[in-house]
This record gives C-alpha cells, structure tokens and sequence, in this order.
C-alpha cells in the first residue's frame, strides 16, 4: 500500500496527496456486508394464527372430522387391530431395512454444469424400512386421495367442471383443481391446463367414501372378482382404478343419471401407515375389500 | 413383552407331554354400539361446530334474479332475522333463547342454512290433499322400517343363540359335565394323541376337534397360526365365526354364547382375570 502512495507522490500531475500521505495504513479485513436477509413482517405476531395445524380449532382451516361416531374405525379398533397384531407377528423380529438411497457427488465431474449435489441417481427405495410388528406399531388408515379426471378435454376443455362436480357429489368434500404438469404433444395440452379434481378425504367421510364403495359400487359390478394383489404398494398404498360405469353406480350419481352428461372414472389411493404390502393387505382385506388372485396366494412368513 | 417370547418356547417344550389345545371362537357385533350420553354430547357439539362452519346456500348461482323459479323460491323460505329490526329496538325485544348471531347473509350462525326446496313443499301440498292413511304409507317401498337392537332371544336370554346381544363380541364356552371339575371354560381338547401326526398344524387340529362336538354346521376363520395365549399348559388359538351354529352332539356338554360382561359372572375369578385383555 505504502508502494502505491509512493508511487502516487511522483505523479507529474500534482495532485494534493496529504490525506494519503497522513494515513498510517489501512485494514487488511474485508468491509462486512450483512448477507443474510430476513422478512421483517414475518417475525410479527399478527400471522400468528396461520402458522397454527389444520386440526387446531384456532386455525382458519379447522373442520371438525368426528361428527358422528365412524362404524369402519370402530370395527377396526374393536377387531382388526388385535387381529393384526396376532397375524403379523414374529418371532425376535429386527428392523429391515430398506434400498438405501444413493447420492452421487456430481461436483466431482467437470463435465457436469449446474447440476446440484442434492440429486439422486441410481434406484430410489422400492421398499420402506420394515419395523416389527408391535403394539406401537400396527398398520393403520391413514387418508384417502380420490381423483377425477376429464377424457377427452381436446373436445370438451370445460370437462374439468363436470370431473370436480362428481369429486363433489361423492366424496362430500370441496375438491381442488387438477392441473397438468408434464405437457406431451400427443396429448395436446399444455403445462398448467385444468383436466379434473382431487380430494384428500380424512375423518368420517373417509370411511363413509370406503363403505359406498365396499357395499354398494364394486358389489354392482359383475365381473368384479376383488381386488388384485399387485394392486397394493410398496409404500402401502392401495390404488384402484374405476371405471366411468363404477361412478356411475355412486348413489348420488345414480339417483339422477340424466342429470350427468359426462362421468368420468376414478383413480382411488388408500393410504396405510404399513411398511410392507403384506401388512396393507391384510389391513384392508379387514376392513371388509376382498382379494382376488390367479395363482395360489404367497402366504406371509410365519412361526 | 417380547423378550419372554424365549422363556415361553421353554416352558412350551417341558410341557409338550400334557399339552393341550383350546378355541376362542368369537362373534363380531353386528350392529354399532349405542352411544354413552358423553359420547352423544359429543357428537352433537362437533356436529354444530361443523353447522354452524358451512356456507350459504349460494342461491345466486341456482337461480338467477328475476325469473319465476327465483320467486317462488324466495317464497317458500322461512323468513331471516332482520338485522337493522334488531339494532334498532336493541333492549326492548326478549329473546326465548338468546341473541342470534348474524352473518353476512343474515343467517343464524348457531344453526346450519335449511334449505326448503320448492319440489318438497309442493309434493307435501299433494299428499296432504290426496289424504293417504298411515297405514298404506308405512307399506310403501319408500319408507323403510328398520329392525329392532334388542332381537327375541335377547329377551328370552336363550344364551345357545348367536343373534343376542347384537352391540357386543360373543363368545364361545362349554362346560363338561363328565369331567372331574365342572366349570364353564373355552373349549380345550387333550393334544398329546393328536400331535404324533406332525402334518397338520396345532389350530387345524383344535377346529377339528371342535367340529366333532359342535357339528360341521359353523364356517370358522382362524384367525393366526400363532396361538394367542398359553395358561395352564394349553395353547388357545383365535377363531371368528363367520355363519352356521354350534349343535352340542353330546348331551354332557352344555355351551353358551357370551359377551364380556356375562363372561365375568360365569367365569371362575382367576381364569377371567388371565383371559380379560383377549376379550372385547
């Protein structure tokens, strides 16, 4: 630094140098910026009932799911629980652990640009780490993801209202718009395009969804034998596939099936806590589904 | 809990010579348990939460302004509370109840939004001038009459049958008159003969037994291999009754289907007290 001040005193100009001149030196550190930003109106308490869970009765969300008393959960508490406790269990059972992810450090390859190191590659996990069978662990319901969608939206791009209608008539509950997210040529649409509804159910409208649907659709279909085994997930999920005919024996689509136009069928996801597909079976062969299969039935390892 | 599961192989293998095997067949309920009054207080409270949080009936979007159908819908609703009215003699007026809670709309918001259609009023209007009896209208396919909580041998306590005390789990017991202790047990069987056929499993080799004392008339799920409680040498195994009934062939045993609260007074003390947590 001295060197350029002295470099700067010989200048031809003669500029006034005296402040430099004066100085004793100057800070090796860096000037510090505050870098980290922070959203002043956030830390405020007025939001504060946002910030609240769904099933808090403060939150704006709230909706009371236990309105009445739920013959499907009772039946599953009264039988299926300790029935699947003495079915599932083993022996000095251990953990099983599942594929593990694997994480590859892409920042190594130069070749690479912009690719974040968070990226997976490789198989993600087929299965969940399987936990033994305890009374802390027992598969259970946990929600019900319906969803509807238009055929043909080319022809008919207001079919969306109709698919949301039905979601609405059936399930009881206030569906939410179903939007594309991997625009095809083939298909003709768009990113963002509005093609049917979905609902998460919860609570009593859950099982009463489950009920009309054991006792009163898939009964009204005859070629329907059960449900297929590879039906049922890895993760424990179970999801059916409905046919515009199966809405339509919905009995709030049948009591008035000049009214609807259009149905469309169903994609049903029933979503357990279970870790392995034996245990889901097991769970929703309780509630009442049945199962059907070609070849003998994979028995689950017992004692 | 689990960690005993080794001292049970144990005391399984000592006592394999005299082992025997028992049944705990149940019936599921068949209809919904009646409430207590807190769990309908409950209900009822979460009921009118979930009321008094539902929308308007958004009439805009069903009928539009001006039309007849508009009219005669307006006509047949009952008519909302005033708000101004009420602002206006606040004080002066007496409420029976208390005072209503206006929204918006002018709704009552302790109470869910009827809706009176028009269709309904007019088909009431019909039947009242039509003049139907009772009688003919209780037989119509519309109405539906629903079967009794309480059935027949329920009141005539016939203990032998399986449609009593529809609310509860029912279970099997029997009671051998020709053994030395004649008390009330579920049904076990002496092992030691029948286990020198190693090809079937210990729960086929209970319901086998059990069919030859009750007849073959009941269609029994079992419900795991895995036996569900070892007491006094016997391995008890969990049966469900699906249809069918039990017919003691041999007059010596006596049985009856019980739910939990008859098994506590028939049941010797101690032997309950073991079985209670299997039971509903």
């Amino acid at each position: 630094m001295i060197s350029t001040a002295s470099s700067n005193f010989f200048s031809k100009r003669f500029f006034s140098l005296s402040k430099t001149a004066a100085k004793s030196g100057c800070s090796i550190v860096q000037p510090v910026h505050h870098t980290e930003t922070y959203r002043k109106r956030l830390l405020s308490d007025r939001n504060d009932l946002l910030k609240l869970e769904d099933n808090d009765i403060k939150s704006h969300r709230y909706k009371p799911l236990d309105v009445r008393s739920d013959r499907l959960i009772n039946h599953y508490y009264n039988s299926v629980q300790p029935d699947l406790m003495l079915m599932a269990y083993e022996h000095e059972s251990e953990i099983v652990p599942g594929v593990q992810k694997v994480e590859v450090d892409n920042l190594a390859n130069p070749y690479h640009i912009n690719i974040s190191r968070t990226k997976v590659y490789g198989k993600t996990a087929p299965y969940l780490d399987r936990h033994p069978i305890n009374p802390m662990n027992i598969p259970e319901l946990l929600d019900v993801n319906v969803i509807c969608m238009a055929n043909q939206i080319r022809d008919n791009k207001y079919g969306y209202i109709t698919a949301k209608a039905i979601l609405q008539q059936i399930t009881n509950n206030k569906p939410q718009t179903l939007r594309v997210k991997h625009a095809s040529p083939k298909s003709g649409l768009r990113y963002g395009n509005q093609i049917g509804g979905h609902v998460n159910l919860k609570g009593f409208d859950k099982s009463q969804f489950l009920l009309t649907l054991n006792e009163i659709v898939l009964p009204k279909n005859e070629e329907f034998k059960g449900l297929l085994e590879h039906q049922v997930d890895h993760n424990g999920a179970l999801i059916l596939s409905l046919s515009d005919e199966d809405t339509a024996n919905f009995p709030e689509v049948f009591a008035n099936r000049d009214l609807w136009s259009d149905v469309y069928g169903l994609v049903v996801n029933i979503r357990t806590t279970s870790q392995d597909p034996a245990y889901a079976k097991m769970l929703v062969s309780g509630l009442g589904f049945p199962f059907h299969t070609t070849k003998p039935v994979k028995e689950f390892k017992r004692v | 809990m689990f960690k005993s599961t080794s001292a049970l192989k144990q005391a399984a293998s000592i006592a394999s010579k005299n082992l025997d095997i028992g049944v705990i067949v149940k019936r599921l309920p068949i209809v919904t348990k009646s409430l207590s009054a807190y769990e309908q207080n409950y209900y009822e409270y979460k009921k009118e939460i979930y009321d008094r949080m539902s929308l308007n009936f958004p009439k805009e979007y069903y009928f539009p302004t001006g039309s007849m159908k508009t009219i005669e819908f307006e006509n047949v609703q009952p008519k909302a509370i005033a708000a101004d009215q009420i602002a206006k003699y606040e004080g002066k007026i007496i409420f029976p109840t208390s005072k209503p809670e206006l929204n918006y709309y002018g709704r009552d918001m302790n109470e869910k939004h009827d809706v009176i259609l028009v269709e309904e009023v007019k088909e009431e209007l019909a039947r009242q001038n039509s003049k139907i009896d009772e009688g003919k209208k209780n037989s119509g396919d519309e109405y539906v009459k629903f079967n009794e909580r309480v059935t027949e041998s329920d009141l005539k306590q016939d203990y032998q049958k399986l449609d009593r005390s529809l609310e509860n789990d029912l279970y099997l017991i029997t009671k051998n008159n020709k053994s030395e202790k004649k008390v009330w047990e579920f049904p076990k069987f002496k092992a030691s003969e029948l286990l020198k056929d190693k090809t079937v499993s210990l729960d086929e080799l209970a319901l086998k037994e059990l069919y030859q004392i009750g007849g073959e008339n009941m269609q029994i799920w079992t419900v795991s291999k895995t036996p569900a409680k070892l007491l006094n040498n016997t391995l008890y195994f969990k049966n469900v009754i699906l249809s069918g009934e039990f017919e003691s062939l041999d007059k010596t045993i006596e049985y009856k289907w019980l739910n939990k609260k008859e098994l506590k007074e028939t049941l010797e003390k101690s032997y309950y007290e073991d079985m209670e947590y299997l039971l509903n």
